[in-house]
């Protein structure tokens, strides 16, 4: 590859969209910088195997979720505490600070399964095709239909959206994160 | 599940997003690239000294073939 300078600069365009994918996967910057750094070592290694004119963005984010799914899923399952800090964090919140900001939409996220929150993320925020997010997950475009949807509902469910709250985003000064038992304010 | 509720999902978690792609890349990832770079150049220069780079660049070896001694 002789334009390794123009390569270069395309990897550092994806950066962000990277970055961001991992963070939301991992649920921690750390963790989604390793994760990012791993994939950008296995992506230079065999960039011959890269074919020049497809989609560089979905050829990184495939080895960005393979790496993740092989080795630090498992990880973040050996942490046994995670999932409890994640779900005190969440019942702790709204209380706490009486509000629900964005920084809950990532809380809430991480409460998803990996599958269903790898497909939204690929959709929803990414903006792939079903079909893209299809071929970097490796499963059927059917698959990805229903698992972004049964996530959107999810999230929903947990951020506890109202049905016809077409403002939620404006209003979430007022909203309660979890779904359950409403908060009880003195 | 209304759909105005799933679409304001979809909002808030776009928002989210976005947030984060505005976020500056870490030193240490253009660093890594800075270095990756370097290292490929080092191998163009010199063919025949084949690749010890290649083993900073290498996290995992499992996928390398291993020689077994009979």
């Amino acid at each position: 590859m002789t334009a390794s300078g123009d390569l270069k600069s395309r990897l550092v365009e994806a950066m962000p969209n990277l970055r961001a994918f991992a963070i939301s996967l991992c649920g921690n910057a750390d963790k989604a910088d390793d994760l990012v750094q791993e994939t950008l070592v296995k992506a230079w290694n065999k960039l011959d195997t890269f074919e020049d004119g497809t989609n560089l963005k979905a050829w990184l984010f495939t080895i960005l979720r393979n790496t993740y799914f092989s080795q630090y899923r498992k990880r973040r399952r050996e942490l046994a505490d995670t999932d409890g800090e994640y779900s005190s964090r969440l019942s702790v919140q709204p209380q706490q600070q009486g509000h629900v900001d964005l920084q809950d939409v990532s809380i809430a996220l991480n409460e998803l399964p990996d599958d269903q929150r790898e497909a939204l993320l690929l959709v929803a925020a990414e903006g792939f095709s079903y079909e893209q997010a299809a071929e970097i997950s490796e499963c059927a475009v059917g698959t990805i239909k229903s698992r972004v949807s049964r996530a959107r509902v999810r999230l929903a469910e947990l951020m506890q959206i109202d049905s016809g709250d077409d403002f939620a985003t404006e209003r979430y000064g007022s909203g309660v994160l979890v779904s359950g038992d409403p908060v009880t304010r003195g | 599940m209304p759909p105005q509720a799933v679409d304001a999902v979809g909002r808030r978690l776009k928002a989210s997003y976005d947030r984060m792609l505005r976020e500056p890349i870490p030193d240490k990832l253009i660093q890594l690239l800075e270095n990756l770079e370097r290292s490929q150049a080092n191998k163009t220069h010199s063919d025949d000294e084949l690749t010890h780079s290649d083993d900073e660049l290498q996290p995992d070896t499992h996928d390398r073939p291993v020689q077994r001694e009979e």
